[in-house]
């Protein structure tokens, strides 16, 4: 009888030993100081999910690397122009003709265009990726990859804006530097 | 006798109206033929006019807006907008959101 009630204790022992084991280990990979940091989610998407998310993950940083590159170009195109328009201003030697006034007068235009439309696309990738990740903590994964690719539309769309916005900026210093 | 010099004035009048209407008829053929082989000619007092038209446009195309100098002010102020267009983009760049590393990382 006693040797039974051991062998139970023993036994009973052993089985919750090997469970907190279990359960640590189960813990400490979930910790956040594992040192996994790539973009794959949780597993409990299956393969091809994890595949689909990477891929958009891919093109997200692609695009942001081309926005940010276009939007450089911008700035020093801008900082070109800028340069050319106050130099204009300070001489009192060069003017333009009428067409050219009218040709920049346009530009103008075209410009504040552009600008207006990127203007109003600000914040709207932020409160996306908030979405996003509310519905990652929730494991849906439906409304991950429809927000992700909401996301890419932008930042497509902001990109095409930035490219138009050069060539307005490059077109108004060829008529100042014609002039 | 007193008729003959009246006579050889008239018939000399004749003569002469003659020869300046043939004249004006070989200008006029000989114009239209090297019109033709495109060399001008020299105008006759009917087609003046016409030259003068042409001059007068040609200086009218050397006044047209292509050429024409812009008002300075309305200059200054298209200038100083495109400058304004310029900071606003700035103000616009600054502002833009990016997907940011953390947002992708679990």
């Amino acid at each position: 009888m006693k040797k039974r009630i051991i062998t139970f204790v023993l036994i009973a022992a052993l089985a919750f030993g090997l469970s907190m084991t279990a359960f640590g280990l189960s813990v400490a990979a979930s910790s956040p100081t594992s040192s996994q940091t790539t973009s794959v989610p949780a597993p409990r998407f299956t393969e091809e999910q994890r595949d689909e998310l990477a891929r958009l993950n891919g093109i997200l940083l692609e695009n942001r690397a081309a926005f940010m590159a276009q939007k450089s170009q911008n700035v020093t195109l801008g900082n070109q122009l800028r340069t050319l328009l106050r130099e204009f201003k300070a001489s009192e030697e060069k003017n333009l003709s009428a067409d050219d006034l009218a040709a920049l007068k346009t530009l103008k235009n075209d410009l504040a265009a552009k600008r207006e439309q990127l203007k109003t696309s600000v914040g709207q990738i932020k409160n996306l990726m908030n979405s996003f990740k509310d519905y990652r903590r929730a494991g849906d994964y439906d409304n991950m990859v429809s927000t992700l690719n909401q996301v890419i539309t932008i930042q497509q769309n902001r990109i095409t804006l930035c490219a138009e916005i050069g060539t307005i900026t490059q077109q108004m210093i060829d008529i100042l530097q014609g002039a | 006798m007193k008729p003959k010099p009246i006579l050889i004035i008239s018939i000399a009048f004749l003569i002469l109206l003659l020869v300046l209407s043939g004249c004006r008829r070989l200008e006029r053929s000989a114009s239209s033929a090297l019109q033709t082989a495109g060399i001008s000619m020299i105008p006759e007092i009917s087609q003046q006019s016409a030259v003068s038209a042409s001059s007068t446009a040609a200086s009218q195309t050397e006044n047209s807006p292509e050429t024409t100098p812009a008002d300075s002010k309305e200059v200054g102020e298209t200038l100083d907008q495109i400058l304004s267009e310029l900071a606003g983009l700035d103000s616009v760049y600054s502002q833009i959101d990016t997907v940011s590393d953390s947002d992708l990382s679990n």
